[in-house]
C-alpha cells in the first residue's frame, strides 16, 4: 500500500529552481533512499515533506494532503524526522530530549500540570510518556544514558538519541537526513543495522537521504536519484547503479 | 558600615523586583527571540489594575492580586493573538518595534484613565520598621522580598519540572527541532507572553506598594535592561542574580555619589557604568551562552 504519495512537487527560491516536478511514492514497509550530488535538492525535498517549505504540487500521507499543513501536525499523521546537523536540545538530558518527541500525545495543559498528582492531573500520562521514552531509548540501546546530559554523549550516540526522539511518537514514516554523516565506520555499521531493525521489526517505513553509497546500497529497497532538482532515475539499487544518467551525474561520464 | 549595609539590603530588596521583571523579559526573548520593549508598560498596567480592583470593589489584597494577574494573562493573550501572531514571519527587528508601539499605547491609556499623577497604593503591608539587628527596614520591603522569592521559586520549578517547561526550554533551544517533534510553536509563544505579563504584574504591584503608582513605573522596563544584559539575555538564572546585582549597585551608587559629590539622582546611572565594564570583558554577559556557529 502507498504510504506517501509525492506528486509534481516544485519549489523555487527566487530564481533558483530547487525542485522541479518531482514525483514518487513510498510504499508501506519500504526503505526509500534519495541520493544525488550536493545541491541536488535532497534536503529541500525532505523539508517539503516535513513542512518547512510549502512547495507547489501535492504530497499525500495515507491520502491526506499535507502541503501547507504546519510542521507540528506531522507527528500526529505518523511522520517524524531527524536532521542533517544534529538538532537536539543540548542543555537537556537524553530522556528529556526524547520526551519532547512524545509531547503531542499528552494533554497536559497548564491547569492539569497544576493538578499534577490529582486524578484530573497529568501524572499518569507523564508516567506513560516516560515509559514510551525509555522503550524508544531501549530500541536504540541507549537506556543506560537516559539521565545523562545529551551534550556529553559522543557524536554517534547523539545521532541515535535523535533517532529515538523520532521513534517515540511511533511513526509510520521516518525521514532521515544523512543519518551517518560524520560517523566512524563502526558507528555507520551500527546505525545501518539499527535502521534495518526499525524497518523490519517495528514496521517503520523510511525515507533516507544518504551520501555513503555503501549504506545506501546495503539497506535500500528502492532509490531515487535527484540532480539539479529533477528526478533522473528511480529503481532498485542494482538498476540505479547501472543507469548511465546516474553515472554521468556522479562521475561526469558521457552518457 | 551600617550605612553600607543599609544600602546593600535595600538594593537587594529593590533588585529582587528587577529580577522578577527581568525573568519576564528573558522568557520572551528565549522563546521568541524578541526583546519586549513593552515590559515596563505591562508592569505598570498590572499595578494600576490591581489598585483599581482594590479601590473600586474593596476586595482584600490577595484575591485582587490574583485577579489582576488573571487580567494581565488575558491582556497578553490578546496582544499575542491580535498583534504578534501576524508578525510570526516578520524580521525580529520589526517585532521589536511593534513592542515599542504597544508600550506607547499602553502608557497613553494609563495617562488617559488615571492621569499622569502619582497615586499612593492603599497600605497593604505596614510601613512600620522591623529591626534586623543591624538595620531597621519597613515591613513592606520584607514582604515584597518574600513574595518575589516565592514567585521566582514557582517560576523556576515550573520551568525545571513540568512538561510544559520542558517544551518551552526545547523550543528555546531549537525551534525547528521542537516543531518537527509536534510542538505547536504559536501556543508556546502565547504562553511565554502570558507568563511574562503575569510576572511583570507581580513586579508592578510590589513596586507600586513600595513607591506608589505613576506612569513612571514603566521605567522599570528600561531599568531592567542592564540586569538582563548583565545576566546574558538568554539566561534565566543570570537574570535573577543580575537583577539583585543591579539593585545593589544602584543603591550604593546613589548613596555614595550623593554623599561624595552632592549630586542627586545618579543612582540609576551607576549600574550602566558597571555594565559597560563587564560587557568589555564578557560580551555575552555573566551567564549568557556563547553563540557557536557551525559552518
Amino acid at each position: 500500500m502507498t504510504l506517501l504519495d509525492v506528486n509534481n512537487v516544485s519549489l523555487a527560491f527566487g530564481g533558483v529552481q530547487a525542485l522541479s516536478d518531482v514525483t514518487f511514492t513510498v510504499e508501506e514497509g519500504e526503505i526509500f533512499s534519495i541520493i544525488g550530488p550536493n545541491g541536488a535538492g535532497k534536503t529541500t525535498l525532505l523539508n517539503c515533506i516535513s513542512g518547512v517549505y510549502p512547495p507547489t504540487g501535492t504530497i499525500r500521507m495515507e491520502g491526506v494532503e499535507i502541503v501547507g499543513m504546519k510542521p507540528h501536525k506531522r507527528p500526529k499523521l505518523g511522520i517524524t524526522r531527524t536532521f542533517q546537523n544534529i538538532a537536539l536540545f543540548p542543555t537537556e538530558s537524553v530522556i528529556d530530549n526524547v520526551l519532547v518527541g512524545s509531547d503531542y500525545m499528552l494533554r497536559s495543559g497548564v491547569l492539569r500540570t497544576c493538578l499534577y498528582w490529582t486524578p484530573l492531573g497529568c501524572s499518569a500520562g507523564e508516567a506513560r510518556a516516560r515509559e514510551a521514552a525509555l522503550e524508544a531509548l531501549g530500541i536504540l540501546g541507549l537506556e543506560e544514558f537516559a539521565d545523562a546530559p545529551v551534550a556529553d554523549l559522543p557524536y554517534g550516540s547523539q545521532k541515535r538519541v535523535e533517532l529515538a526522539r523520532a521513534m517515540v511518537a511511533k511513526p509510520k514514516l521516518l525521514l532521515l537526513d544523512e543519518p551517518t554523516a560524520g560517523m566512524t565506520t563502526t558507528e555507520k555499521q551500527e546505525l545501518t543495522e539499527q535502521v534495518k531493525v526499525l524497518n523490519a521489526d517495528h514496521g517503520v517505513s523510511v525515507v533516507m537521504i544518504e551520501h555513503d553509497m555503501g549504506v545506501v546500497m546495503k539497506i535500500s529497497h528502492r532509490i531515487m536519484v535527484l540532480d539539479f532538482g529533477k528526478k533522473i532515475a528511480e529503481g532498485s539499487p542494482a538498476e540505479v547503479t547501472d543507469n548511465p544518467k546516474v553515472r554521468k551525474a556522479y562521475l561526469g561520464e558521457e552518457a | 558600615m551600617d550605612y553600607f549595609l543599609a544600602l546593600v539590603v535595600n538594593g537587594i530588596i529593590v533588585g529582587s523586583i528587577y529580577s522578577v521583571v527581568a525573568l519576564g523579559l528573558v522568557l520572551i526573548y528565549k522563546a521568541t527571540e524578541v526583546v519586549n520593549f513593552a515590559q515596563g508598560e505591562l508592569l505598570m498596567i498590572g499595578a494600576y489594575i490591581c489598585l483599581e480592583i482594590i479601590v473600586k470593589t474593596g476586595m482584600p489584597f490577595i484575591p485582587a492580586f490574583l485577579m489582576s494577574m488573571g487580567f494581565m494573562a488575558i491582556l497578553a493573550l490578546i496582544i499575542e493573538r491580535v498583534v504578534l501572531r501576524k508578525m510570526l514571519e516578520a524580521p525580529v527587528m520589526s517585532v521589536i518595534m511593534v513592542t515599542v508601539g504597544i508600550g506607547v499605547i499602553l502608557r497613553a491609556v494609563v495617562i488617559l484613565v488615571w492621569k499622569a499623577i502619582s497615586i499612593p497604593f492603599p497600605e497593604i503591608f505596614s510601613r512600620e520598621g522591623v529591626s534586623l539587628g543591624f538595620i531597621t527596614i519597613g515591613q513592606v520591603y520584607i514582604w515584597s522580598f518574600v513574595l518575589t522569592l516565592i514567585f521566582m521559586g514557582l517560576f523556576g520549578a515550573f520551568f525545571k519540572y513540568t512538561r510544559i517547561g520542558l517544551v518551552m526550554r526545547a523550543t528555546a533551544s531549537s525551534r525547528k527541532a521542537a516543531e518537527s517533534m509536534g510542538v505547536p510553536l504559536t501556543k508556546v509563544f502565547a504562553l511565554a507572553w502570558v507568563i511574562s505579563a503575569v510576572v511583570s504584574c507581580v513586579g508592578g504591584v510590589l513596586a507600586g506598594n513600595i513607591a506608589g503608582l505613576s506612569p513612571e513605573l514603566s521605567f522599570y522596563g528600561i531599568k531592567v535592561f542592564p540586569a538582563v544584559i548583565l545576566g546574558g539575555l538568554d539566561s534565566i538564572v543570570g537574570a535573577s542574580i543580575s537583577g539583585v546585582i543591579i539593585g545593589v549597585l544602584e543603591n550604593l551608587g546613589g548613596g555614595y555619589i550623593k554623599d561624595l559629590t552632592g549630586i542627586r539622582g545618579l543612582g540609576p546611572v551607576a549600574p550602566f557604568f558597571v555594565l559597560v565594564g563587564i560587557l568589555w570583558i564578557r560580551p555575552t554577559g555573566l551567564f549568557g551562552k556563547k553563540e557557536i556557529e557551525r559552518v
